[in-house]
């Protein structure tokens, strides 16, 4: 915990964050889904590290078996560090259905942290968003989801590199969207990704 | 490595302080309901913030040069990467800039702490200059290419080359011990932050005329003037810190100054087209590290190379 807590301010420093305070995440201590724009590996570092100490003890990563169970320090990184889950997105099959496993840490209370854009995208444009979370709140109608907007990572650690440049990023956190009544998968799907797309920050 | 007329200094400095911090608690007491809950709050972190600079300038004062050099360096790596995270960068920037933060600071202080004053002064506007062209040629990014180009390398000499001619006044020959320095650089860093200072608080109690209402709305020609007239005051009444005679002293203030206006003004306009109030939220009440240092760092070569032509052996 520590260790954690210690390295959680070591991140936001070397990047300029400020914790976020409960108050503006409004989170009324369920499990929730927060979603985020990716561009980097240091998305969910970052997200990590500015959340209030127990929800960020609480959170489990949602990670890519095809990317992350490549070799062992990927493994240690996010199975050991992060207590991350890995899902499965190429051969999915009724056994290792994804929607399932992320339902299965949501109802043991933990929160998860999903970038529904797939993976990283050098894009500044946020992409067009994977059905996953349209699964999720279909299957768990009261599961709030947070968007959390990320600014600058891309150009901190831009995919394919390996050393982070210290430029001060931001992170904001907009209001909980819930799966609407009679919402259809696209129009969910597209209000979930206008949430966090890079022109409201303007 | 504290002589006594800089000690002399710093006494003054700290009485300065003590009063306006009392001033300050006096005013939030106090306070007709004109003065905004707002502007007390701001004027009190501000204050605060002043203990904290202060204090850490006088530590790496005691330290001695190293102290001094890292001190500086800390302040261009806050300032670099608050510019940098301000302009847009191509993705093909990135390894130029992982260049600047890894190998361009750091050498450039280095050269500070050796006294290496021929490299210092054409490493960045020299050879970084042409490196980061050449790499960003061979990387293959046509695009915008003067452009990006030329925000990289103007970010390494405002908040680089610049800034570093402050601790470069270590290295001046000045016929004496490396405390008249020291004192020269205390001199120099007063005598730029009281022009701010004085322009604030002259701005706020006689402000009326906008000196340039698109880039800085905040300043104007009362507080402009009344700012040059205190700090070129304290630079006539602080000559004894320096090499120079009153006059000469006097003087020097005064070019600091108006180059230090000059800076305040260039980074506003930077911070204005990007959209944002402020650098960064490092420094409570002032904003980010370049909020504060933007005057020093225009003011630094101008007042270091008047330094060594006319005054060092």
């Amino acid at each position: 915990m520590q260790v954690r807590n210690l390295l959680a301010r070591i991140i936001r420093l070397y990047f300029g964050l400020d914790v976020v305070s409960d108050k503006d995440l409004q989170t009324k201590n369920e499990p929730v889904v927060f979603f985020a724009n990716h561009s980097s590996h240091i998305d969910f570092v970052l997200v990590w590290a500015c959340l209030p100490p127990d929800i960020r003890a609480n959170l489990v990563p949602i990670a890519a078996s095809d990317y992350w169970c490549k070799n062992a320090i990927r493994r240690f990184i996010c199975a050991q560090f992060f207590h991350g889950v890995m899902i499965e997105r190429n051969e999915v099959s009724r056994k290792n259905n994804p929607i399932r496993e992320i339902a299965k840490v949501l109802e043991k209370g933990h929160c998860v942290l999903i970038f529904p854009e797939g993976g990283r995208k050098s894009h500044t444009v946020v992409q067009d968003f994977k059905s996953g979370i349209y699964h999720i709140s279909k299957r768990m109608p009261n599961v709030e989801f947070i968007p959390i907007q990320i600014i600058n990572a891309n150009r901190s650690m831009p995919a394919g590199t390996v050393i982070p440049l210290p430029l001060v990023c931001s992170l904001n956190f907009h209001e909980p969207i819930k799966l609407e009544e009679k919402e259809t998968r696209q129009q969910f799907l597209t209000r979930a990704r206008m949430a966090i797309d890079e022109e409201r920050a303007a | 490595m504290l002589d006594p007329e800089l000690f002399l200094l710093l006494k003054w400095i700290i009485s300065f302080l003590t009063l306006s911090s009392l001033t300050a608690f006096l005013l939030a007491k106090f306070a007709s309901k004109e003065v905004s809950q707002e502007t007390l709050k701001n004027l009190q972190s501000r204050i605060a913030t002043w203990w904290m600079i202060v204090a850490i300038f006088i530590l790496s004062t005691l330290i001695g040069k190293m102290g001094t050099v890292v001190l500086f360096a800390t302040i261009s790596f806050f300032a670099l990467r608050e510019v940098v995270s301000l302009i847009k960068t191509r993705r093909s920037d990135y390894s130029l800039l992982v260049f600047s933060f890894v190998a361009v600071l750091p050498i450039q202080y280095a050269l500070v702490a050796m006294k290496w004053y021929g490299l210092f002064a054409i490493f960045i506007p020299v050879f970084v200059a042409s490196i980061l062209a050449i790499w960003k040629a061979w990387s293959g990014d046509n695009e915008r290419f003067f452009e990006s180009v030329a925000s990289v390398e103007w970010c390494l000499v405002l908040c680089i080359y610049f800034v570093s001619h402050a601790p470069a006044l270590l290295m001046l020959d000045l016929s004496g011990s490396l405390s008249e320095n020291f004192k020269l650089l205390w001199f120099f860093t007063l005598v730029v932050q009281i022009n701010d200072v004085t322009q604030y608080i002259f701005g706020k109690i006689f402000g009326k005329h906008p000196l340039n209402k698109k880039v800085s709305p905040n300043k104007t020609i009362e507080g402009l003037l009344g700012g040059l007239a205190c700090s070129t005051l304290v630079g006539f009444l602080l000559s004894w810190l320096t090499p120079f005679s009153s006059g000469q002293a006097a003087l020097m203030a005064l070019i600091s100054a108006v180059a230090g206006t000059g800076g305040g003004l260039v980074l506003s306009a930077i911070k204005r087209d990007a959209g944002v109030k402020d650098y960064g939220t490092i420094l409570p009440g002032h904003g980010g590290m370049m909020d504060r240092f933007d005057s020093l760092c225009f003011a630094a070569p101008v007042f270091f190379h008047l330094t060594r032509y006319f005054f060092a052996g």
